[in-house]
């Protein structure tokens, strides 16, 4: 017989959801909750190989479709979020005080929503490589 | 009575149209000089050389990603980085973008996202000229 494990305080919510996963798809429960398992581990090995630019931008993807943000100054730093202003010059300051209280390799200050816009280099490109 | 005499800001030419320009480190709320290639080929604002735009600060107040286009040139596509900042050209000052290749050294070049919002003249081979505001 394979070890088990006695585990106190599971969420009853979650485990419910689990148990109604292995339900739908006709598998033990145990299977699924490996399966969690295994998956949350690995997300935590990417989380932590996660650079400084990255964990940034994935916060400012996480603030676009909540219409708090929408059309708001953010500035974000070290994988959170700084400051909510209505202005450039005052998320950049804020972004400012913050570099100033912590190191920081990388930093977005942007407007949420806001689209790129096509950039076209004709003469120099050569060059420039 | 009010003159009406233009008033314009020259540059020398040298191999390329060029034009000294201030660019705002918004971290450092400072200014520096920086010699600018004039490209009217250039659909954008600014172009920095890498060292510059690092020096300045503007990792640190960086567009996302996914505001940040990838630019077409006659040598294929070249994945940039961006941010906003200020130019200040012959007394006028504008917020501007300012691009740097995410690979490679690039290049100081102002592009026609500014040169559009200034009277620019170009004496061939000798000079470029900018009207100066008259405020």
């Amino acid at each position: 017989m394979k070890k088990g494990f006695f585990i106190k305080n599971l969420d009853v919510e979650a485990y419910r959801a689990i148990k109604a996963i292995a339900a739908k798809r006709g598998v033990p429960v145990y299977r699924v909750i490996n399966e969690a398992l295994s998956l949350y581990a690995n997300l935590q090995d990417s989380l932590a190989a996660e650079t400084e630019e990255e964990a940034n931008n994935r916060v400012y993807e996480s603030l676009l479709g909540d219409p708090r943000y929408k059309g708001k100054w953010v500035a974000i730093s070290r994988g959170r979020l700084i400051a909510v202003t209505d202005t450039w010059e005052e998320a950049v300051e804020r972004m400012r005080e913050f570099v100033k209280r912590e190191k920081a390799a990388h930093g977005i200050v942007a407007r949420v929503g806001e689209e790129a816009e096509e950039v076209e280099i004709l003469g120099s490109s050569l060059e420039m490589l | 009575m009010k003159s009406s005499v233009a008033r314009w800001k020259c540059y020398r030419y040298g191999d390329y149209y060029r034009v000294l320009a201030q660019i705002y480190s918004p971290l450092n709320d400072a200014w520096r000089k920086v010699e600018f290639l004039v490209d009217t080929g250039f659909r954008g604002d600014v172009f920095l050389e890498k060292r510059i735009y690092e020096d300045l600060g503007l990792q640190m107040v960086e567009l996302p990603l996914r505001a940040v286009p990838v630019a077409r040139t006659l040598a294929g596509s070249v994945q940039l980085r961006a941010a906003i900042t200020r130019v200040r050209i012959a007394g006028s000052t504008f917020k501007v973008k300012a691009y740097t290749p995410l690979y490679g050294y690039g290049k100081n070049l102002v592009g026609r996202g500014v040169l559009n919002r200034l009277t620019t003249l170009l004496v061939k081979r000798e000079k470029t000229c900018i009207r100066l505001s008259e405020s």
